[in-house]
């Protein structure tokens, strides 16, 4: 600092330095003007006091006109070397006495004035009265010139320009030693604030040299530093804490240009933080829009927020699939504005979903395929079925016929014994028979296709009841509540359905009891449910599931008969024409069994 | 002018004017003639202007000198010229005394023939004196603080006075005796005592 003069200590210097010069021009100004201003009064009155006493000496002289003794009076004036000339005149006016005795007459003045003094010619010239008892008896003139004058104010002049060096030479040093009280509190916080600034090290601190202004301004600034500091650690801890994420955080303006950069932002994309700020960041990322740019800062800036998933790639050049979100940051002021962005890298759940999709599709086309050879297997299987059905009917008519004509023939001749096992073997191959007809029943109602159209129930459930006599009286009494609705459905598969359901109403009654079962249907969110209300022994809830499926039968058949196929075939038939089948029921209390169909009116 | 003539009680003093010339003489019977006293000018005119000199050279002796309080009856009294003999002034003394004074004082011109009439003098002015007359004014003037003058150029005087009109080169020029001065407890001026010739 010594060796360097700083511009706070030449400034400090030049004001004192000019503020003493000035007071001292001004001083020795005034000084001098005063000088000049009071040697005239001075001269004049010192030239006056000169003149009383000459012109009080000249008094006898002229009294008495003694010429040679006025003269030598006059010469008295010699050793005064300012006064140019002196005269003594009579009372009449006339020249009485000269000094110097020869004295040229430029030096004299044309007229005689009675008294005073005037300026003339670079000189003071002076008239005073010759009094004797205070009457006037002659006038003596007095010219001094203003060389006294010049030579005092040259004098002082030389005083002052030396009173002003040796001021000036004081000022110089004092303002040395005084330039430093104010210099170097602010040299001192100047050097702080340039450390700072070179080494951005807030811990430095500005000593503090004095108790005035400048020593608070050095605290303020102290103050202001260990601001800063704090704000420092806890903007660096958030720096880490963002750094920490390992999303990628980065804050761009609306232009594009890259603000911010984390840790997580050079995990992602590879780019340090150095390459990227200040980069456009969708070209060094190259990004690849799923919409384009315009649209997305359009609802950025009219939603505040955005989030899609971009295509973007990483310094090595791979392509990464990011899910991002944008949010603007208006709070530095619209023109100002920013958008925070966080991606995350989500290539690897995008190649997952790809290769689950992919995979899918496989499975599909795989299933799809087995599906149709299974189908194809099935058709098989019903048809194989089908035919053996058919076929094992004929041998079982012949074991059926010929039983019956063995025990109406040979009934004469064949012991009870007999007779009871023909009638097995009679009613075995009935209830084989039977079986087989279900079995082909339900063969028929589970394949093929079916064309839907409505279906008049009313005629459909008179035609069941007068071609099966066990559903007409006495035998059973079978109600039905008209109208009932039409519904969507097929025919054959409807007169089936109808056809097991009363079966099985009329069948699973107690003992002695009239079977009696109501019809009747009602609208349901647009389709058609059909009722089957029974008086029968009914049915435990536990086996509600179980007597839809193929011989899922609950009762033993010794008691009931039956195949156990009638309900799945009512199942089977009712899922075909996009229905479905239920039961409500408990045990004793009779059974409810339904038919929900699409309504059959257009 | 007029009026100093008037009560000037030297009328002798015109007289001797006069006899300065034939013409003043007439002009100044006429003016005699017409009543008025004021004559002085003209009169004094036709003396030589030696005169007029010395008469105001007498008269401002009176305020270059001191004279102890004890030589005047008080303090408005006048300063009394005294001429003892011969008036060669003519009527100049007495315009040349009109209006002025000396420490304050008037000053009177009388004219006497007798030495004792000299009592009342402040200044004697002498044209000369034989030894008779020289023991009788210094019997007269013994203890008084009188300024005695002589006018006698040339002329021995057997009284010695304190002051003695000369003539130089047409110059009037004055010469003081100190001792009788200090003697009649007179005091001069330093002044007048530069611009004369001083005699112990």
């Amino acid at each position: 600092m010594a060796q360097r003069q700083t511009s706070i200590q030449k400034r400090v210097r030049a004001v004192i330095l000019l503020a003493s010069v000035i007071v001292l021009f001004v001083t020795a100004g005034a000084f001098v003007i005063y000088e000049a201003i009071d040697f005239r009064a001075q001269l004049v009155r010192n030239l006056s006091t000169l003149a009383a006493v000459i012109a009080d000496n000249s008094v006898a002289p002229l009294a008495f006109d003694n010429k040679a003794i006025a003269e030598e009076i006059l010469a008295a004036l010699r050793a005064q070397s300012d006064i140019e000339a002196a005269a003594v005149y009579d009372d009449d006016g006339n020249i009485f006495a000269t000094y110097p005795p020869a004295l040229p007459a430029s030096l004299l003045p044309s007229a005689v004035a009675g008294k005073g003094h005037q300026f003339r010619d670079g000189a003071l010239v002076l008239f005073v009265p010759v009094l004797q008892e205070q009457k006037p008896i002659g006038t003596l003139y007095l010219r001094s010139s203003f060389r006294g004058l010049y030579e005092q104010l040259w004098r002082y002049g030389i005083i002052v320009l030396i009173v002003l060096a040796g001021a000036f030479g004081i000022a110089f040093m004092l303002s040395t030693l005084l330039q430093k009280r104010i210099s170097e509190p602010i040299l001192a916080l100047t050097q702080a604030a340039e450390t700072i600034t070179r080494q951005s090290d807030y811990s430095v601190r500005a000593p503090k040299l004095t108790d005035d202004e400048l020593g608070t301004l050095t605290d303020a600034f102290n103050r202001m530093l260990s601001e800063t500091q704090e704000n420092q650690a806890s903007l660096a801890e958030q720096a880490r804490l963002l750094d920490l994420s390992t999303d990628a955080i980065i804050v761009r303006d609306l232009q594009g240009v890259i603000q911010f950069w984390n840790r997580g932002a050079q995990e992602v994309y590879g780019w340090t933080g150095a390459e990227a700020l200040g980069k456009q960041k969708h070209q060094l990322l190259q990004t690849e829009f799923t919409e384009p740019l315009e649209q997305i800062m359009d609802k950025l800036q009219r939603q505040g927020r955005w989030a899609g998933e971009l295509v973007q790639r990483r310094r090595d050049g791979t392509r990464i699939h990011v899910s991002t979100r944008w949010v603007l940051d208006h709070e530095t002021g619209t023109n100002l504005a920013r958008v925070l962005i966080t991606d995350n890298d989500i290539t690897l759940q995008k190649q997952a979903e790809e290769l689950m999709k992919s995979e899918a599709k496989r499975l599909d086309a795989l299933v799809e395929q087995r599906t149709a050879t299974l189908q194809e297997t099935i058709g098989e299987l019903e048809a194989f079925s089908y035919s053996i059905s058919h076929d094992m009917r004929a041998p079982l008519r012949a074991m059926q016929g010929y039983a019956k004509a063995l025990l109406a023939d040979y009934d004469g001749r064949l012991d009870a014994e007999a007779k009871r096992y023909l009638d097995r073997i009679f009613r075995g191959a009935n209830r084989l028979d039977l079986l087989i007809q279900d079995v082909l029943a339900y063969s028929r109602v589970a394949k093929g296709e079916i064309d839907l159209h409505p279906v008049y129930l009313e005629r459909l459930v008179d035609d069941i009841i007068s071609a099966n006599p066990e559903f007409q009286a006495p035998l059973a009494r079978i109600s039905v509540e008209v109208p009932l609705h039409r519904v969507l459905g097929h025919d054959a598969y409807l007169t089936q359905c109808v056809t097991n359901l009363l079966g099985n109403a009329v069948k699973f009654v107690p003992p002695g009891v009239v079977p009696e079962v109501c019809i009747r249907t009602e609208r349901v969110d647009g389709k058609i449910r059909i009722w089957f209300e029974d008086n029968g022994i009914g049915i435990d809830p536990l086996h509600h599931q179980r007597i839809f499926q193929i011989f899922g039968q609950v009762h033993p058949e010794k008691k009931y008969g039956g195949t156990g196929i009638g309900l799945a075939i009512v199942r089977k038939a009712v899922q075909r024409m996009n229905g479905e089948a239920g039961v409500e029921s408990e045990e004793n209390h009779g059974s409810r069994f339904w038919l929900l169909l699409n309504g059959g009116e257009i | 002018m007029r009026g100093c003539s008037r009560k000037s009680p030297s009328l002798p003093l015109c007289q001797r004017g006069i006899k300065g010339g034939f013409l003043s003489a007439l002009v100044a019977v006429l003016f005699m003639l017409a009543g008025t006293a004021a004559l002085s000018a003209p009169a004094s005119a036709q003396v030589s202007k030696e005169y007029p000199l010395k008469a105001v050279f007498l008269w401002r002796l009176a305020q270059f000198t001191q004279w102890p309080s004890d030589a005047f009856q008080s303090p408005e009294s006048p300063i009394v010229i005294c001429i003892l003999g011969e008036n060669p002034f003519g009527d100049a003394l007495n315009a040349a005394v009109a209006g002025e004074t000396a420490h304050g004082r008037k000053l009177v011109v009388q004219q006497h023939r007798a030495v004792d009439q000299l009592r009342s003098c402040h200044i004697l002015y002498i044209t000369g004196a034989g030894p008779r007359q020289a023991k009788e004014i210094s019997a007269a003037l013994a203890g008084r603080s009188v300024l005695t003058v002589l006018d006698a150029e040339g002329v021995a005087s057997s009284y010695e006075t304190m002051i003695r009109f000369l003539t130089e080169q047409n110059k009037i020029r004055l010469r003081i005796h100190l001792k009788p001065v200090t003697a009649a407890r007179l005091m001069l001026d330093s002044r007048l005592l530069r611009s004369a010739e001083v005699v112990e």
